[in-house]
């Protein structure tokens, strides 16, 4: 009899713990989620189109990057979480420069002095296209400055990042380098 | 035997469902009066005013002109940063945001619009346009889990302090518990 009610004891407990357990799981959110915190999917429509010119004077079309990734950065001087992250993704432009992924950097409405002043100060090495009157940023619809779409190499947008992200640590060096394996 | 091995995995087990749960321990709801900083386990809220001289440093340092930082400096503009830290979808929507006037009326908000027709009669270039557009609150959005959102909202002038009520529906179809951060004692300063 005492065994008796010791393994209903045991078997009662054991599955509620499991039970629990796979409810912590289930609700633990960004620890079980294959993206990283802040990366959302979206519906793979077609991305803008993005004809501009960098810093050189040189034209870009995103056209011509079909076949890679395109990591799209919409940024502007003055917003603060933009001089958070400029470093970081100076970091990983090193990182990925010849290899499935692109970096794109897109200023948005400013001039020419203001973006060599800060991108001198912050991220030496980076180029940026100017959307100088800002309405190819318009056609994007970012959530805010600073933005990051990801288009695949068919041209489809496939997530957004929101806001601000350190690109050279952890989960989103591993989501980068996930996109070209 | 076996029944001192049952009990003792029983406690064991009861051990792993207590640490388990810690994680989810809800913090109290604070408010700092210095910066209006409001914050739980699920969102983060911080309102205040911006001064004259702070908006003319601004806009001035990017270059708009003078006609412009006028009218800019004559509105009052109130700042917002609202964090969304566990709703699956928080809803920013400026029209459910009210400033209430110390005489208990509501206070005029300057939408979008109202800037084109202005900046038109000011002559303000389209890089500019589109850069004061980047430092306003949108009008509407569905925030996601981990997304911030900030910037300002444009009101009209008052002298005397003034209250905000910004109500923030919740769930992905609204039908979550609203919540609502009231803000008192805020001010536009001086010009």
């Amino acid at each position: 009899m005492h065994i008796t009610l010791s393994k209903q004891l045991f078997f009662i407990t054991t599955l509620f713990t499991l039970l629990a357990l796979i409810t912590f799981k289930a609700n633990a959110g960004d620890a079980t989620q294959a993206l990283p915190r802040g990366i959302i999917t979206v519906d793979g429509r077609d991305a803008p189109a993005l004809v501009l010119n960098d810093i050189n004077g040189d034209s870009y079309d995103l056209s011509q990057s079909r076949g890679k990734w395109v990591f799209a950065h919409f940024w502007a001087s003055w917003c603060g979480p933009c001089r958070r992250e400029m470093p970081t993704i100076q970091a990983i432009a090193a990182e990925f420069k010849n290899t499935g992924l692109t970096i794109v950097l897109i200023n948005t409405a400013e001039d020419e002095d203001t973006v060599f002043d800060f991108l001198g100060s912050v991220a030496p090495d980076m180029n940026t296209l100017l959307d100088s009157d800002g309405l190819a940023t318009e056609q994007w619809q970012p959530r805010g400055l600073p933005s990051t779409y990801f288009v695949d190499p068919e041209g489809k947008l496939r997530y957004i990042a929101l806001g601000g992200r350190p690109w050279d640590k952890g989960a989103y060096l591993g989501f980068l380098k996930g996109l070209i394996k | 035997m076996i029944k001192y091995k049952l009990i003792m995995t029983s406690i064991v087990c009861l051990l792993i469902l207590a640490t388990s749960s810690t994680g989810h321990a809800a913090k109290a709801e604070k408010k700092d009066d210095a910066v209006n900083r409001f914050e739980d386990k699920d969102l983060i809220v911080v309102i205040g005013s911006r001064t004259p001289e702070q908006l003319a440093a601004f806009y001035s340092g990017r270059g708009f002109n003078q006609a412009s930082i006028d009218v800019i400096i004559k509105t009052c503009f109130v700042f917002g940063m609202v964090d969304n830290k566990t709703y699956e979808t928080l809803w920013l929507s400026l029209d459910e945001w009210k400033f209430i006037a110390a005489d208990g009326s509501q206070m005029k908000r300057f939408k979008r619009d109202h800037w084109m027709k202005t900046w038109q009669q000011t002559g303000l270039s389209q890089s500019h346009q589109s850069t004061f557009g980047w430092t306003q609150l949108p009008e509407n959005r569905d925030l996601r889990i981990h997304e911030l959102v900030g910037g300002n909202v444009a009101v009209e002038w008052q002298d005397k302090p003034f209250t905000l009520v910004a109500t923030f529906r919740t769930g992905a179809d609204k039908s979550g518990k609203p919540r609502i951060i009231t803000v008192e004692n805020l001010t536009c300063t001086s010009h």
